[in-house]
């Protein structure tokens, strides 16, 4: 269970208590007692075992103070977070806060709160882009989405300084939820989407393109807002891909239409078919290196839905709704609890262009080719070298969302890596890959610890979409090299529900055995050299051609 | 109606439902704090879809007193 804090200027015992089904909750006793916590560096919230720290600040008491004070209270709100920020190994999330002042006013007078809310949102905003580790907490977007009236209970405030509805509470549980899931739950990573009445209303083979419902307003409206969340999605690193029964012909048209907002390029896998929707997405899963568990298919139709969801457990179908004026806050949904991240990595913005590539690679495969021949044939292009400052996003990435090709499957954060790159005994090193259909841009990461006589494979992890090109081989050839006057390189393997692909990595690989526990060490004799790989591919070691 | 609330009441206090009796008192049963008060009255305006006024929930004292507001008494 991960552990977190949640340090709050009001009562948060109702909070805490849904909080602990999910995760380790600890909460600093006694009113304010979150900045005496804050500033106490032997207390729970500055120990290092916390995983995320969440600042859940309310404006309620505010309400009592002059103008003038309240500016002051936030300066000192603002300078405790700044310390915390700085001082902490945690996420850290800060909340906006919705400000309330004294309403009995002319209307000729100032109204303060719109200054502080924005003010407090500057701040927070601010300090997340100088540090990684921080992120908004939009608790104030709920309150207005829901309404005041809604989200608080005067009776609760007063009989408990609790300001909070039971609908509060609930939203808060649910947004702390959120947050926890982007920054440690594996994320979804395609959306597969039906075509008719659900990009469009209609049947496009039967109503033709003038007669389909889309347009930028009105009725039509619902169906172009919803394809606009899909592009606002893409942009952030969500692939998309078509799953319909239709004729080609039909859809192409459909594209024509002017006011259809996603193009066929928005698209790295179409099955316009009248095959088995299932099949599809296996197929799809094959041809874009995924498992069935990184896919949302979205479909109005029940009964197609509950094929995918029968045959293709791992997917995630949501219920269609049943009201289509609901669309856009459906596919808003969908995004924070299955695609939404912490940040927008480089990669991200080339995701799509990414998988239309691997596309394109897997069409020069033909059945009777054998894997090295179609190796030969992307003529690849590995740059393996000590990892550069600016990759350490890419790398915490990595590290926290590979699942499959992951021999120990260690989640480091952001300042365990930075901890790693400047110990005197590990290496950290990165691989970059491209071929002659384009760049796979940052794939692997390996970590190394060296003793005398001995180097541990500490971490040794690569993106699925490079599996299968024997681009194992390349690393292991160089640190084989690179090794070379040490004795023993061992690497483990650590079963997880997911890594079964590379459970006899090592032996493949031509290492030994050490023990059969449930982690399995082996070893690979250093004075061995490893056999030739450089019909794989060209490779690269700290600059130098090998 | 009785028995919706006494279910509604077990599950504050994580008891079975016949663990508990309408006599019991807010100042004398340990798991019944100012706290769980708190939470006793969002999950009855909730269950029962009513709003419970601040003067009424001072004067409970016992299960009874709060089931007679639930009433409407």
């Amino acid at each position: 269970m991960k552990k977190i804090a949640l340090l709050s200027n009001v009562t948060t015992d109702m909070i805490t208590s849904k909080l602990r089904k999910k995760f380790d909750v600890y909460t600093p006793d006694g009113y304010d007692a979150w900045i005496s916590d804050i500033m106490n560096p032997a207390s729970m919230t500055n120990s290092t075992e916390m995983d995320a720290l969440f600042l859940l600040l309310d404006g309620t008491e505010l309400y009592k103070l002059p103008v003038d004070e309240v500016w002051q209270k936030i300066q000192l709100w603002e300078t405790v977070i700044t310390k915390l920020a700085s001082q902490t190994d945690a996420l850290l999330f800060i909340s906006t806060i919705d400000f309330k002042e004294n309403r009995i006013k002319t209307y000729g007078e100032r109204k303060y709160f719109i200054e502080w809310e924005n003010s407090w949102y500057q701040f927070v905003q601010g300090l997340s882009e100088k540090n990684e580790k921080v992120y908004v907490l939009d608790i104030l977007q709920r309150i207005i989405d829901k309404g005041r009236d809604n989200f608080y209970s005067p009776k609760m405030w007063y009989m408990g300084s609790m300001p909070y509805s039971k609908l509060g509470i609930e939203i808060i549980v649910d947004e702390i939820t959120l947050a926890m899931d982007a920054a440690f739950r594996s994320r979804k990573k395609i959306a597969v989407l039906d075509l008719d009445n659900t990009l469009w209303g209609g049947v496009i083979g039967e109503d033709g393109v003038n007669g389909i419902t889309l347009s930028e307003y009105n009725e039509g409206g619902r169906f172009y807002d919803f394809q606009q969340r899909f592009l606002e999605m893409k942009k952030r690193g969500v692939v998309l891909a078509i799953n319909s029964k239709n004729n080609m012909e039909d859809v192409e048209e459909a594209f024509q239409h002017p006011d259809m907002l996603l193009s066929k390029e928005d698209f790295v896998s179409t099955r316009i078919n009248w095959d088995d929707k299932a099949l599809n997405i296996k197929n799809m899963a094959e041809e874009l290196n995924l498992t069935e568990g990184s896919f949302v298919f979205i479909d109005d139709n029940p009964i197609e839905q509950k094929i995918v969801s029968g045959q293709c457990p791992d997917v995630f179908v949501p219920a269609f709704p049943e009201d289509t004026v609901g669309l856009p806050l459906f596919a808003e949904r969908i995004y924070r609890e299955n695609f939404q991240t912490l940040r927008i990595t480089e990669e991200d913005s080339q995701k799509t262009k990414m998988y239309q590539t691997e596309v394109k690679r897997k069409a020069v495969k033909t059945d009777e080719m054998d894997l090295d021949s179609y190796i030969k044939l992307l003529e690849m292009k590995a740059d393996i070298h000590r990892m550069r400052q600016e990759e350490k996003e890419r790398v915490h990435q990595l590290c926290n969302k590979t699942n499959q090709f992951n021999l120990t499957t260690k989640r480091y954060s952001l300042k365990e890596i930075e901890k790693l790159v400047a110990a005197e005994n590990t290496d950290v090193f990165t691989v970059s890959v491209s071929d002659k259909f384009g760049d796979n841009g940052l794939v692997s990461v390996i970590i190394t610890k060296r003793c005398a006589e001995t180097v541990f494979i500490d971490t040794f992890l690569m993106s699925c979409r490079v599996m299968g090109r024997r681009l194992e081989d390349v690393i292991i050839s160089v640190l084989v090299g690179y090794y070379k006057d040490k004795g023993k390189l061992i690497g483990l393997y650590e079963p997880t529900a997911k890594n079964m692909p590379v459970a006899t990595l090592y032996p493949k690989m031509g290492f030994t055995q050490m023990d059969d526990g449930d982690v399995k060490q082996y070893y690979y004799e250093l004075d061995k050299p490893y056999p030739k790989v450089s019909s794989y591919a060209e490779v690269w070691f700290e600059g130098s051609c090998v | 109606m009785e028995s919706k609330f006494m279910d509604v009441m077990a599950e504050m206090f994580e008891v079975d439902a016949n663990e508990l009796s309408m006599d019991i008192e807010y100042k004398n049963y340990e798991k019944w704090d100012s706290l769980k008060m708190m939470n006793i009255v969002m999950e009855l305006e909730d269950a029962f879809d009513i709003s419970i006024p601040l003067e009424k929930i001072s004067n409970v004292k016992t299960l009874k007193d709060l089931y007679d507001i639930v009433q409407g008494k």
